[in-house]
């Protein structure tokens, strides 16, 4: 019997990493390149004949059910293992609501029946597909682009900065030129506006978005949708409907100011660094044109004020993850579960089973690190991947 | 209105099928059983090799500003209407070697040029132009270009003017003449 | 009473508090308690592919990454794409790079194999994959851009965790020295960290010295690559641009171009065979053979239990009494006490011994939608809304046990109304 026990440990399974975001989950093995699949966060609910989001949810037991539901249907239709005995890689953002994370634990530990779950954040995951010591991942997901500053394998978590500034701001806006562009209120779904967005929408430089009406306007396009007929979708359409990302007011708050907001709030000797190690990622990232306006962004805004004085930076460099845009924090998780040092760090079932509960960086800030004897295990261990770095 | 079906030599046509109005059917061309070809806006001509299954539906419309004398709707050669379509044109010109899949429509102001595919179930109203090969399928008329015309369907062809005579009462064909096929042979060719 | 194509009338409270109706429901013989698909555990049985019905072990499905060798799906549509046949004569589409070789080859007609489509008319020679030889089989692979640097990164992480472990387990071993009560196997036999690392098979430090040494982060650049001028200009044509689920279809390559789409190897399917949480013991297992829809094992619980059907019902008119006609019926070998119990007198889900306890609701309105959720640990209270009291009758009904040449017998009349 013992025996066996032994031959079990040394076979560990391998792990699946588990990115569930607000659009697209990623869901694949640990130790590979890819996630195996890419699909929407969505499953078809029987009862009400039709599709329904993962992230649309009203109760505590509602998002339980979603949540078994969309694992059901990757653990059997796209990974096809069991889930049972297997340790998951769950990547989330910092700003995952409590609710959200303590059920998809629940849900992994009574429901699944695996055996440990790492929880790791997506900026710090994002930092381990580049090897650097210092980056500054700028996330741009479907609902939130997210700003963090990893230093040394920790996030600097009071300079953490986030706007509503994704996808789904770029679908609003597009949807209101379509609009314009047409005439007429076309209520188009979502997948539509998504698909005009794919194929036709780009980010211009910042010299024509200065003078855009001067610039020569870009193709205007007939997009066929189906039974509707044809759409026109006006080259200023294509170019604007992202400007969304840079559109400034008084707050600041347009997607280059927060970037260096973030900078601006970092120790000032890591500043520097992180300007030269920008990595751009998430789905949005790959608008064509996207990168290259932000780096343009950057490099102007930082001469004027208020960052011109208090911000003496003026290089910006930029990184590419050895992954598509979409997909890099999850490589991350990949990388990191790959290595016995994520693997071993995980909460084991029988230890969420006595507490119930998870650990949060929040009770972190809140408490002494002295008094919290077991503090986050993640951060130890990228502590000491970056301390080896360093040498 | 007048009846005047011309079939040519070599065409399979069943006679249980609706054909109305003035239509030329070249040779080779079978015709299925309980096909609707109705020809109320002009003449309509269908050129070689054509297969047009059980149940397809091909109007050529009346519409208020018809010339005189009225064009004919003429639909190129190696087209297959699979079973269950419907083609409504006003007058025009269809090209050679499309594919109508089963239960798909094309409305009025559609006009299909060569090697296009309408995919099963596809209701083409809107007004549009199909360039050459185009395929559209699926419920959300995906649209995509082939690289090569669609294959021509000679052995189906074959099989079906063997076989439709052993189960099938056939219209014989009335024309004997060479003249309309060789006019049709002038313009094989799909106009822009 | 279960419809394809109906809302569900009649729903069954399963052991967990979930509502639903009865062709979803497994029957515990250990348990003796009613199962739903919630509320069981699902395990993966055997892969097979959808397509061809081959089966295939679970060791070397791991090792094709779930994915069939012969069969493959349209990048365009995701249709199975066919494979068709056609005669290499010497005119050879231009596009084709292998034309060449096999024209030197031989010259008489060669059988050649490209993939097809039937639904969106893809083919493989759209994207220039040259014909092949044999019918199955041999299309070209793509290997993952960042494959090679994935592995470096692999390396570099795993040997710091290695170099971690090592100086964790000196800094240990100083401890114990000196208490020296215990002798620990290498220091008896003055094996050394390295020796120890053989045995337990791993690599020896100096390999992972030296993927710490090669590392090299990743390199940051000033240039960010910028939108051709003519990009602004340019005719757009979608027909060219590749949809977002035919990127995420291939989730390592995403391509943006249509005419970068590969056929996409076909996913396996699995056959799944379910387990009661409770007692472990199977509730369905599948046959082996990917072409039967058969089961060795299934405990559904149309087998056991009475099976409820709203025959006719007045309208429901507030304060009144109207007529609810019920069907039930006994399907197994048994007689069967039955009683109607108002919803109110219902035992909670964890005292519920009996197996026949059964909620029936009026009409879809009445039918809420459940939100409860279940694992022996979280069963909840079954939530349904009631707008309506049915009288039942006090006494305990009693099913004949199922009647086979009942069948056979048009007169016959097992059904009990209330």
């Amino acid at each position: 019997m013992a025996l066996y026990e032994g031959i079990a440990l040394i076979q560990e399974k391998q792990a699946v990493v588990l990115d569930l975001g607000t659009d697209y989950t990623k869901f694949g093995f640990t130790g590979e390149a890819a996630p195996r699949c890419i699909v929407r966060s969505e499953f078809w609910c029987a009862a009400t004949r039709r599709y329904r989001r993962v992230h649309d949810y009203q109760t505590a037991d509602e998002l339980y059910d979603n949540l078994v539901h969309m694992l059901h249907l990757l653990y059997f239709r796209h990974v096809l293992v069991n889930p049972k005995e297997r340790k998951v890689v769950v990547v989330e953002s910092l700003l995952t609501p409590t609710l959200f994370r303590e059920t998809l634990a629940k849900v992994l530990f009574t429901h699944y029946e695996v055996s440990g779950v790492v929880w790791a954040d997506s900026p710090r995951l994002c930092a381990l597909t580049l090897g650097t010591p210092v980056a500054l991942i700028v996330s741009i997901g479907a609902k939130e682009a997210e700003v963090a500053a990893v230093v040394h394998s920790c996030v600097v978590l009071h300079a953490m900065e986030s706007q509503p500034l994704g996808a789904h701001a770029i679908h609003a806006e597009l949807r209101r030129l379509l609009d314009e562009d047409n005439d007429a209120t076309l209520d188009l779904p979502d997948l539509v506006i998504e698909d005009i967005k794919v194929k036709t929408c780009f980010v211009g430089s910042r010299s024509r978005a200065q003078q855009w009406e001067a610039a020569r306007a870009a193709r205007d396009v007939q997009f066929a949708c189906g039974e509707r007929g044809r759409l026109r979708v006006s080259g200023a359409t294509r170019e604007r409907a992202a400007e969304v990302l840079f559109a400034r007011d008084n707050e600041l708050a347009s997607l280059p100011d927060i970037v260096l907001q973030c900078i601006m709030r970092c120790p000032i000797d890591a500043r520097r660094a992180l300007a030269e190690n920008v990595l751009v990622t998430g789905g949005t990232a790959s608008l064509p044109g996207l990168r290259a306006r932000l780096a343009q962004e950057l490099r102007h805004l930082v001469t004027r004020p208020p960052y011109a004085s208090r911000l003496h930076v003026r290089e910006f460099k930029f990184h590419g993850a050895p992954a598509q845009d979409s997909a890099a924090a999850w490589l991350g998780g990949a990388l990191l579960g790959a290595g016995e040092a994520g693997a071993a760090r995980a909460t084991p079932r029988d230890v969420y089973a006595r507490a119930r509960r998870l650990r949060d960086w929040r009770e972190r800030l809140m408490a002494d690190f002295s008094t919290v004897p077991e503090w986050d295990h993640m951060a130890a261990v990228l502590t000491c991947y970056v301390a080896y770095n360093n040498r | 209105m007048s009846h005047n079906i011309k079939i040519l030599p070599g065409a399979t046509v069943c006679e249980d099928c609706t054909l109305e109005g003035d239509i030329t059917i070249g040779g080779g061309t079978v015709i299925h059983p309980r096909v609707t070809i109705i020809a109320e806006g002009g003449p309509i001509i269908i050129a070689e090799y054509c297969i047009i299954e059980e149940y397809s539906t091909i109007i050529h419309k009346k519409s208020d500003q018809q010339e005189n004398p009225p064009k004919p709707l003429f639909i190129g050669a190696h087209n297959v209407f699979e079973v269950g379509c419907k083609l409504e044109s006003p007058c025009g010109h269809i090209g050679e070697s499309n594919v109508f899949e089963c239960r798909s429509y094309v409305g009025v102001d559609v006009k299909i040029g060569s090697g296009c595919v309408v995919g099963a179930a596809c209701h083409l109203t809107a007004p549009q132009t199909l360039v050459d090969n185009t395929v559209i399928w699926g419920s959300e008329h995906h649209i995509r270009e082939a690289l090569e015309k669609q294959p021509s369907q000679l052995l189906q062809l074959d099989f079906l003017s063997k076989v439709m005579p052993n189960y099938h009462r056939l219209r014989k064909p009335n024309v004997h003449k060479r003249q309309s096929s060789t006019r049709q042979s002038q313009e094989p060719s799909p106009k822009p | 009473m279960a419809y394809l194509t109906q809302p569900d009338y009649v729903k069954y409270i399963c052991s967990c508090g979930q509502l639903k109706p009865i062709t979803s429901l497994y029957f515990c013989r250990h348990c003796l308690k009613i199962r739903c698909g919630f509320c069981i555990c699902h395990e993966v049985d055997s892969h097979y592919c959808a397509n061809c019905l081959e089966n295939m072990p679970s060791s070397e499905a791991r090792l094709k990454k779930n994915r069939c060798s012969s069969c493959f799906d349209c990048p365009s549509c995701f249709h199975t794409l066919s494979t068709r046949a056609t005669m290499a004569q010497p005119r050879q589409t231009p596009q084709d790079p292998a034309g060449g070789d096999t024209k030197v080859e031989s010259k008489q007609p060669k059988k050649m194999y490209y993939l097809s489509c039937f639904n969106c008319r893809w083919t493989s020679r759209d994207v220039g994959i040259p014909d092949q030889p044999v019918a199955s089989g041999g299309w070209p692979e793509r290997t993952n851009p960042f494959a090679a640097r994935v592995n470096q990164l692999l390396d570099y992480y795993k040997a710091i965790a290695l170099q971690e472990k090592q100086e964790k387990i000196e800094r240990e071993r100083k401890k114990f020295t000196i208490r020296g009560k215990y002798i620990t196997l290498t220091d008896k036999t003055g094996l050394t960290g390295a020796m120890a690392r053989n045995i337990a098979g791993l690599p020896s430090s100096d390999s992972s010295c030296s993927a710490i040494a090669n590392f090299v982060p990743s390199q940051a650049s000033a240039e960010v690559e910028e939108l051709p001028e003519d990009y602004y200009t340019k005719e757009v044509n979608l027909n060219q641009i590749t949809s977002m689920p035919q990127r995420l279809a291939s989730p390592e390559w995403q391509p943006v171009s249509v005419s970068r789409l590969h056929p996409l190897a076909k996913l396996l399917s699995v056959k799944r065979s379910q387990r009661c949480r409770v007692c472990d013991h199977n509730l369905t297992k599948p046959e082996y053979n990917p072409g039967s829809i058969k089961f060795k094992i299934e405990l559904l619980a149309y087998y056991h239990v009475p099976e409820v059907k709203i025959i006719s019902h007045e309208p429901v008119k507030a304060g009144e009494k109207t007529a609810l006609l019920l069907k039930l019926t006994n399907p197994t070998g048994h007689e069967m006490q039955i009683k109607l119990l108002q919803p109110e007198d219902l035992p909670p889900p964890e005292e519920k011994e009996e197996p026949k306890s059964i909620e029936k609701s009026l009409e879809k309105s009445l039918n809420l939608e459940k939100d409860t959720s279940s694992y022996k640990a979280i069963e909840r209270e079954p939530q349904y809304s009631v707008t309506s009291r049915v009288t039942s009758p006090p006494t305990a009904l009693t099913l004949a046990q199922r009647d086979d040449a009942a069948e056979y017998d048009d007169d016959a009349q097992h059904d009990t109304t209330e």
